[in-house]
């Protein structure tokens, strides 16, 4: 998505020449597999020959059963590096989830699979070089990810991010590591499903109110909206973008499922 | 090569084109937030070059034949939905009213919001292509593309450009939105034909 049936851009003048490339599938080779929440693994992928990658960008993994059934899925790539042949994936398992529960029920290391990528220029978080508003929900947070690690915090870079709790707070040393490190980089979370008695902060889904304020803080400084997660995140966060006053060409979004 | 241990747990359905699975919502799919349009300010228009050869108004749009359209749709990001229902007014009956000259072969359809793609002419000839006003008998809600949507069933879903607000005729295939961004020029979900070179 990248996120990508139909889509509005907004006025579009990053009009680009078509890239005539053939996306060729490769073996992949599973390197690591780590639980980083009761939900979620992040696997390690590697493939033969490296590849150019930008944070938002997604890869295709395609899986076939012994009869001949193909299922093919998109992950978004995390990697400490834009050039690269080991692409991470983290993967939420969803319950009766044809693919992602394979990947974490019988997929081990030293396994092979096929995939083909990078793929989607559009939700490229690279292509903007000024700061930026980042808004997950859930699983949403894997681009923000790939992003907030190569990045030098010269611009202002907030992030909100939804999560159930503390638990699903996916990638949370790390985020709030970098958030003590940078004083351009403000994390700002809310666990909608934590226990009240143990959690102090934000505790509402995303609302206007919360948008607002980091809105606010981004006065005067040109900033674009990337939007990441579900589909009804998705639709949710961007409409409510839209009421507050933001500019539809700003907002960005991919959508990972319906 | 087969990944040992994984197995097919969807009921198996001729109808869904490869490496696609069976939906039953029915997804919202863009790459921007929703546009509102209403009806009475919504028209459609057809251009050669930059001759406007005819604007079709909501109103002129309701005086066409309603055709309704029973079908399956297939989106690129894996899902397909199968029978949906839609109702819209065929291309068929529009170029009826406006003659196309035989130089063009291909039409890059418009979206209120900048959206385009692009699309041999003669995919939406034939009952094949339409401008979509309803589906499942309700008008079709501004996150699906409404009040008006371009509806070409048989090809994948980023086709079928929400918002639509017009088409401009071609004599050359051009990339639209998504292609320039690598997708397909055609899109044929049961050729799998999702990105360049496939
Ligand atoms: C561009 C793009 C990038 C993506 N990146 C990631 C990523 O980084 N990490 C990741 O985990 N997923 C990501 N996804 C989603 C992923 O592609 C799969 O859709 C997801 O793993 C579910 O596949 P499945 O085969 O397990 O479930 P399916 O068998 O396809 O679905 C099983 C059931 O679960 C429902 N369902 C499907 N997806 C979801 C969902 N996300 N939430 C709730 N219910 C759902 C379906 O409606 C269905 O009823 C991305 C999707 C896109 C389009």
């Amino acid at each position: 998505m990248a996120t990508i049936c139909m889509v509005t851009p907004g006025k579009n003048k990053d009009t680009r020449v078509t890239e005539s490339r053939k996306l060729l599938w490769e073996l992949g080779k599973v390197i690591d597999i780590k639980s980083i929440s009761p939900k979620v693994k992040l696997f390690t992928i590697e493939t033969k020959k490296p590849h150019r990658i930008e944070p938002g960008q997604h890869f295709d993994i395609k899986l076939t059963s012994d009869s001949g059934y193909v299922a093919q899925r998109s992950y978004s790539v995390i990697s400490d590096s834009n050039y690269t042949n080991q692409f991470e994936f983290g993967i939420s398992k969803i319950t009766d989830g044809e693919v992602s529960k394979y990947l974490h029920e019988k997929l081990s290391i030293s396994q092979n699979l096929l995939i083909r990528g990078p793929i989607g220029k559009y939700f490229n978080l690279n292509k903007t070089t000024e700061s930026v508003i980042l808004i997950a929900g859930g699983i949403g947070i894997t681009p923000f990810i790939f992003y907030l690690r190569q990045k030098n915090y010269k611009n202002k870079i907030s992030l909100i991010y939804s999560a159930k709790n503390q638990e699903e707070f996916l990638f949370k040393k790390e985020l709030e590591n970098k958030n003590k490190l940078y004083k351009n980089f403000s994390l700002i979370v809310t666990l909608t499903k934590e226990n009240k008695e143990t959690w102090k902060g934000l505790d509402s889904r995303i609302n206007s109110k919360i948008l607002k304020k980091t809105i606010k803080n981004h006065l005067g400084i040109k900033t674009t909206y990337f939007v990441c997660g579900g589909s009804n995140f998705v639709e949710n966060i961007s409409s409510k973008l839209i009421r507050v006053g933001i500019e539809y060409q700003d907002i960005k979004i991919e959508r990972f499922g319906p | 090569m087969i990944n040992e241990g994984f197995g097919q747990n969807k009921s198996k359905n001729e109808k869904i084109p490869p490496g696609q699975y069976l939906e039953k919502s029915f997804p919202i799919l863009s790459a921007g937030p929703t546009v509102h349009i209403n009806k009475e300010s919504w028209d459609f228009t057809i251009h050669e070059n930059d001759t406007i050869i005819s604007k079709i108004s909501w109103e002129d749009l309701n005086n066409f034949p309603k055709k309704e359209i029973n079908t399956d749709i297939h989106c690129v990001t894996k899902w397909s939905k199968l029978e949906t229902n839609w109702e819209g007014v065929s291309f068929k009956d529009i170029f009826e009213t406006v003659p196309i000259k035989k130089k063009y072969r291909y039409i890059m359809a418009y979206s209120e919001g900048g959206y385009t793609t692009n699309v041999p002419l003669i995919d939406i000839l034939d009952d094949k292509g339409f401008l979509a006003y309803k589906y499942d008998k309700k008008d079709i809600t501004p996150e699906h593309g409404g009040p008006v949507r371009l509806f070409i069933p048989h090809l994948y879903f980023w086709k079928s450009a929400k918002w639509i607000r017009g088409i401009k005729l071609l004599e050359n295939d051009q990339p639209g939105f998504w292609e320039k961004y690598g997708y397909h020029m055609y899109g044929d979900p049961w050729k799998e034909q999702r990105y360049q070179g496939d």
